[in-house]
């Protein structure tokens, strides 16, 4: 990401890691339920199956899993690429929408109105985590921070960096004239 | 179905050792190698994918080639995993 003349970074915000230990939670139980109940329905039926059978359904599980895998780890890499670079001049979104479609947006923070913070649900308030909504001016559409850990604090650093930003702008006009 | 043909339909296709002969008898050797094919080719496009994503947009040096080397780790066991049972099958 290229940072332009006399920009330096402030904060680079990621989501918090209890989404992912959530959306690994889910995959678990996605690989294995499939598992455990064919597991149980053989432990609790009559049903003999020949030796042949058994090396079909070994050959099943082992696919399933694999599957699973491949498509939790897509769900982690579009986790892990997306984040938000607070600059002294700008709020930069990049988001890994899925494979192949990246969004990128750039607000300058000069343009930024306001800065709300929201947690919701059990999960984001025992982890103190949630989302920041940043409003604009114009028509530009609405930033939205998602998951970020402590979100009041993400708020008042973008508020923060925001007040700093106008001030320079006011100095620069204020040399000028 | 009069009683004449019903007495003629062989019983066992109906029981739990038909149904399993009939799939055996389906999923001969060449079509599980076949499946395996399709299984890593599927595994090594979407790896690949995946991968150069990690290359391209990931920020932090140190964490991007932790994951892609666990990734490549658990994937390719996984595969391993899954030639075995094709191996243990068609033996």
């Amino acid at each position: 990401m290229l940072l332009d003349q006399e920009e330096f970074k402030i904060e680079v915000f990621r989501r918090h890691w209890m989404v992912m230990v959530i959306e690994f939670a889910v995959f678990l139980f996605i690989a294995l339920a499939p598992v455990v109940g064919v597991l149980a329905f053989i432990g609790s039926s009559n049903i003999q199956f020949v030796p042949q059978m058994h090396k079909l359904m070994f050959f099943l599980t082992t696919t399933w899993i694999l599957f699973v895998w491949l498509a939790f780890f897509v769900v982690y890499t579009n986790y892990y690429l997306d984040v938000w670079v607070l600059t002294n001049r700008r709020l930069i979104d990049a988001e890994q929408k899925s494979l192949f479609t990246r969004e990128i947006a750039v607000l300058r923070l000069d343009n930024i109105q306001d800065a709300v913070s929201e947690t919701r649900g059990i999960f984001a308030t025992m982890f103190n985590y949630g989302d920041v909504h940043v409003q604009t001016a114009g028509s530009q559409k609405e930033f939205v921070i998602y998951d970020v850990h402590d979100p009041k604090l993400v708020r008042d650093q973008i508020m923060r960096a925001q007040e700093a930003a106008a001030r320079e702008k006011q100095n620069v006009r204020i040399i000028q004239d | 179905m009069d009683n004449q043909n019903f007495n003629n339909m062989n019983l066992n296709d109906f029981s739990i050792g038909g149904i399993q002969n009939n799939i055996l008898e389906f999923i001969t050797p060449e079509i599980m190698w076949f499946a395996f094919l399709i299984i890593t080719g599927i595994t090594v496009i979407l790896s690949l994918v995946v991968l150069w994503h990690w290359d391209k947009y990931a920020v932090g040096l140190l964490r991007k080639s932790a994951t892609q080397s666990t990734y490549v780790m658990i994937t390719g066991s996984l595969l391993f995993a899954v030639l075995i049972s094709v191996v243990l099958y068609v033996s």
